[in-house]
């Protein structure tokens, strides 16, 4: 670049001189955009929202999503899983794994690891607090138990992992674990297995 | 005219002390911020209760702030402004005292902080105390620079002292504005602000911090040792009036635009957006005079290693304050708010800016002010190549760990379950790129080792009698009222005024501003009070902007000791207390936090960082035993947690001594306890924390927890967004409606507040 196109102010600090060029155009140009944008942006804003705006757009959103899931489940309706299913996956390895990863995942951390009950009820012994059907403990596993801490799961947790779940706490009933919790609740006689056992 | 020469005599000592300083807290405050990215996902590396990821991480940022950057920043100004104005500083007792106090507030601070005495916001930390201390040491400061500003020899005031200037300002106001408290210790005290003022109020603060502490001064610096070292005049003086005026305007109104979408009004939302945008082109003018200033020195940045750091420092610059304004758009902070992408971004700006602007010019005044040539030139490039690699591993990291974790917030399944329902399970996936950021973050250390190393023997093999003092003989200031040359009538009359004037602006209007130090300080102190009004004022003023909710009521003595807990331990600085209303956040966590909930908060506990999950709706979530087991052993309740162990908790007992001095304190700050309250306040703590121990006593916990810190933690954790009631968002179809058996009776139907973990996406095992 040559020296002579940039006019050089006449004074110097520290032997630091200055030219006196001009601003960039490109620059400028953004800087009135941004100031334009703004005014433009508030004028829309005013107009457009009303205040409390955040939470008109989030009702709103939450009506827009509840019809998509209304015809969600319309086209793919739930179906909870009958007794003979839950009992027969009891029995089912591959679904008892799955099960068991999930337990020891979520259950484990208040019914212990080897259910026998820890800040939440043991889950082997035959005393149940909120039925112990299998079916029922399925629903108690959706709809949860908030007072005492325990958590509606049937809105985080799929469906089928869920009765996973409920199989492989069937499949441990009657099991000894060490440090097991006294028991809580009505006495009920687990459903018998298809195959026994 | 009289052309008599002066001779001066530069005080280089206490510039060699400043930058001796700086050295020095730059390679702790990297140290501490390695060993913090290790902390943050080895758990177990954290030494409770000391040296802890809450405690150490506000040790890194205020070390790295406010030791190595303000040191730095001392230094290069009372290098600097001597040889601009052609005068010794005006007072070396003075600067003594500055130094040698600055650094004992640092090491008191240091100390303050790991034994967990904290203010609970961020960049703010520091005791009460030593926030008087500083405000002294900056009065020294200032007393010290505009002292010299008088004694001058050069009427005109070059550009880097603006900057300095202006830093000097606005320091001065945001430092006094943030840090209004009421104590209730020597160490400790509780800010005047509460909820959605404190917020506003410590974002002024942190936002300005970055513009008054780490942008002014640096640009002040950039522009005396960028043209010093390149040996080029400054690319253009009106385009340093623009930026500078434009910055010190613009920047202060941005602050808000760190709670988008909070319970911050969305007028102030939107001012802090707006301006943010507008803030760009005056960031990008000093980075294009910084760069345009090398025109014609490009081929010395290929051998210079100064130079080299500096082009870099400058281009981050540019490239950080292009991403600040991108991230204060609030749909784009939507995503990237509470995530990694944050800390990229302050990173960009400490390491690519700072951390290099100040390689630069340690490498070139070093050997300066030791009269001595650079110990190895290959080494700082060495230094350069390293610290540049590190940098864009910390920062591409740190990109791709935010945007990940925020898409994993946000994903649904079609049947209207949150994809990632359990928190933990968006950390875990991090990891990876914790481990990329430690490498990164170890590199630019392993540079800044080089650079100990290098500057070190470069000192070492300074020559004899260096520590004299540099002279030069420098004219004495011309007289303000210069004669009309050739003039037969006395100086005093009109027309020499006129001829004053004519002379004045025919160098235009701001030539004769920067002679007239006074006005433009008064300018600069306007310009930044402005925009800090125009935010504050309303919010103090009107009521509607803080709407009141009649259930929202004081906690109970045994949840501010709790609190305090909450605080001394850090959890702030990963943990966040504000549900945004987004559907994934009120699926997530519960209903929205409201600007009603905080108005008992001194301090505002919203946070910054998600780590762990947001704990605003912790309250009644999980069982007391949960808590205990949880802070005693983290994986127990959560596995693969990553938080740190507290087990002292379960074994210090909780403070009694001081709830009178903290209800006291709560008082004068308009708490409404009454006296019974203040008289109780022991026997009421002793009746809750029982309570407490004996219901995690039926949960099969331990027994003796009564008096413990514990007890307090969670009678506090318990206690967080109950105090308005809400429902979870309705289904339209659910398990839970068609869910097969009507015989167990659900205790699920309660609608009372205490139906915790409403949105199911709660998991005990998201407690991280």
């Amino acid at each position: 670049m040559d020296e002579n196109e940039n006019k050089l102010l006449e004074h110097a600090a520290d032997g630091i001189q200055e030219y006196d060029n001009p601003l960039p155009g490109w620059l400028l140009a953004i800087l009135y955009a941004s100031i334009v944008f703004s005014v433009v942006y508030v004028g829309f804003y005013a107009l457009a929202f009303a205040p409390d705006s955040y939470d008109a757009e989030l009702r709103q959103e939450e009506i827009a999503d509840r019809a998509v899931l209304q015809a969600y489940f319309n086209a793919n309706p739930l179906v909870p899983p009958s007794t003979e299913n839950l009992l027969a996956e009891a029995v089912d390895v591959d679904v008892l794994s799955k099960g068991a990863g999930r337990f020891a995942k979520t259950c484990a951390s208040c019914h212990g690891e080897a259910a026998q009950g820890l800040i939440g009820p043991n889950l082997v012994d035959n005393q149940w607090l909120h039925g112990g059907k299998v079916t029922q403990i399925f629903n108690t596993v959706v709809k949860g138990v908030p007072a005492k801490g325990m958590p509606p799961w049937g809105r985080a947790i799929p469906p089928e992992e869920i009765a996973a779940v409920v199989s492989y706490i069937r499949s441990l009933q009657g099991s000894h674990p060490d440090n097991p919790k006294p028991g809580e609740g009505e006495v009920v006689e687990p459903e018998p297995m298809p195959q026994g056992r | 005219m009289t052309t008599e020469l002066e001779t001066v005599r530069y005080d280089d000592k206490i510039a060699r002390m400043f930058f001796g300083a700086t050295i020095a807290w730059a390679a702790v405050a990297m140290i501490v911020g390695v060993t913090i990215a290790a902390l943050l996902f080895l758990p177990n590396l954290n030494l409770a209760p000391y040296l802890t990821f809450g405690r150490l991480r506000p040790l890194h940022t205020n070390a790295a702030i406010f030791a190595f950057c303000g040191n730095l920043i001392f230094a290069g100004t009372y290098h600097s402004i001597q040889r601009l104005l052609k005068t010794r500083l005006y007072s070396d007792v003075i600067s003594r005292v500055h130094f040698w106090g600055w650094q004992l507030l640092i090491v008191a601070g240091a100390f303050a902080l790991v034994f967990g005495h904290t203010q609970g916001k961020e960049y703010a930390e520091l005791p009460w105390i030593l926030d008087i201390v500083i405000a002294f040491l900056w009065v020294l400061f200032a007393v010290n620079v505009f002292g010299t500003i008088a004694i001058r020899r050069e009427r005109h005031l070059y550009v880097a002292i603006w900057f300095y200037i202006a830093t000097i300002v606005a320091v001065a106001i945001l430092h006094i504005g943030n840090s209004i408290v009421v104590p209730y210790s020597w160490l400790d005290s509780y800010p005047a602000y509460s909820g959605v003022k404190d917020a506003l109020m410590q974002w002024w603060y942190g936002h300005n911090a970055v513009a008054f502490f780490l942008t002014t001064p640096f640009l002040g610096l950039m522009y005396y040792y960028l043209p010093k070292a390149a040996d080029r005049p400054v690319f253009s003086y009106k385009l340093s009036i623009l930026h500078f005026w434009s910055l010190v305007f613009v920047y202060i109104w941005a602050g808000p635009h760190h709670l988008h979408y909070t319970a911050l009004p969305e007028w102030a939302s939107t001012l802090g957006m707006l301006f943010s945008l507008i803030l760009w082109m005056p960031s990008w003018g000093g980075m294009v005079n910084g760069l345009f200033t090398l025109r014609g020195a490009w081929e010395k940045v290929r051998e210079e290693p100064v130079l080299k750091f500096f082009v870099v420092g400058v281009t981050y610059y540019g490239m950080s304050t292009f991403e600040g304004p991108m991230l204060a758009i609030k749909s784009v902070n939507a995503v990237s708010h509470y995530t990694d992408w944050t800390i990229g971004h302050v990173h960009a700006g400490t390491l690519g800016w700072n951390s290099f602007m100040a390689f630069a010019i340690l490498y070139w005044v070093v050997p300066r002010l030791w009269h001595t040539p650079l110990f190895s030139k290959s080494l700082a490039t060495v230094h350069f190549w390293i610290a540049t690699v590190g940098l864009i591993l910390y920062q591409v990291s740190m990109w791709v760990a935010g945007i990940t974790q925020a898409m994993m917030w946000r994903a649904f399944e079609p049947d209207g379950r949150l994809t990632y329902p359990d928190f933990i399970e968006t950390v875990v996936t991090l990891v990876p790129m914790y481990w990329v950021r430690l490498l990164g973050g170890s590199l630019f250390l392993t540079g800044m080792c080089l650079a100990l190393y290098n500057l070190h023997r470069t000192i070492g093999a300074a020559p004899k009698g260096y520590e004299a003092d540099e002279e030069v003989q420098a004219p004495a200031l011309e007289s303000k009222s210069a004669t009309v040359p050739g003039a037969t009538t006395a100086p005093n009359t009109y027309d020499h005024a006129l001829y004053r004037v004519q002379q004045a602006i025919s160098h235009g209007i701001h030539r004769v501003l920067e002679r007239h130090i006074v006005v433009f300080t008064v300018l600069v102190a306007l310009a930044v009070a402005v925009g800090s009004l125009v935010e504050a004022v309303p919010m103090f003023v009107d009521d509607s902007n803080v709407k009141t909710i009649a259930s929202v009521k004081p906690y109970t003595p045994l949840e501010v000791v709790g609190r305090d807990i909450y605080l001394r331990e850090g959890c702030y600085n990963c943990h966040s207390q504000m549900v945004r209303p987004f559907r994934h956040e009120t699926e997530r966590y519960g209903e929205y936090s409201k600007a009603g909930e905080f108005v008992y908060d001194h301090p505002f506990q919203w946070g910054s960082k998600r780590t762990g999950p947001d704990l605003h709706r912790v309250g009644g979530k999980y069982p007391h035993l949960w808590h205990v087991r949880h802070m005693d052993d983290p994986p127990s309740t959560t596995p693969g947690s990553i938080m740190p162990a507290f087990p002292h908790l379960l074994t210090d007992d909780y403070s009694v001594d001081d709830i009178t001095a903290k209800l006291e304190a709560f008082r004068t700050l308009g708490v409404p306890y009454g006296d019974n309250d203040v008289a109780g306040a022991e026997a009421s703590m002793k009746t809750q924390a029982e309570q407490i121990a004996v219901e995690i006593a039926l949960q099969r916990g331990p027994k003796d927890l009564a008096s413990k810190e514990v007890a307090a933690l969670i009678a506090y954790l318990q206690r967080l967004g109950t105090d308005i009631q809400w429902r979870p968002v309705e289904r339209p179809a659910s398990l839970a409606t068609v869910a097969p058996a009507k015989e167990a009776a659900q205790a699920g139907d309660e609608a009372s507040k205490k139906e915790d973990a409403p949105t199911g996406a709660a998991n005990p095992a998201g407690g991280e």
